[in-house]
């Protein structure tokens, strides 16, 4: 969506969806189905796994599985009432 | 699909170490499409998995 950057060499796979002021820095991966929110900060190197969702406004240093959901600075998983 | 939870509870909330977190997956959980999805990204990972659950 708007104001979203995509640096050097990053690999953004299909149907993913960028939210408002996306930041991606150099060589990151984003792997298929994947959803950044609003906000979104990835460190360089970084990899997300499919289908992964993050949450708007959260700084991610570390490679996110597939499937996961993540949010906030640290990036945490979210708690979802089936996982607990 | 359902087994996704499982193999994250695992990885979070069972083991703070994810090697074992791992052999445990391997032996507990059959074998999926997602469960090999995930396996093979935690091991080609550089950078290392996101640590942490939050409640």
């Amino acid at each position: 969506m708007a104001y979203t950057h995509v640096a050097h060499d990053c690999i953004v796979g299909d149907h993913v969806i960028l939210a408002n002021n996306v930041n991606l820095a150099g060589h990151i991966t984003i792997e298929d189905h994947a959803i950044l929110g609003g906000l979104v900060a990835v460190h360089q190197f970084v990899k997300v796994g499919a289908h992964a969702m993050i949450g708007g406004g959260s700084l991610v240093m570390k490679d996110v599985p597939p499937f996961a959901k993540a949010a906030r600075d640290p990036l945490v998983m979210k708690v979802s009432t089936v996982l607990a | 699909m359902d087994r996704i939870p499982d193999i994250y509870r695992f990885m979070f909330i069972k083991h703070r170490n994810i090697s074992k977190a791992i052999r445990d997956i391997q032996d507990n959980i059959p074998e999926s499409e997602e469960k090999l999805q995930i396996l093979n990204f935690i091991a080609r990972s550089e950078r290392g998995i996101m640590k942490g659950i939050r409640r």
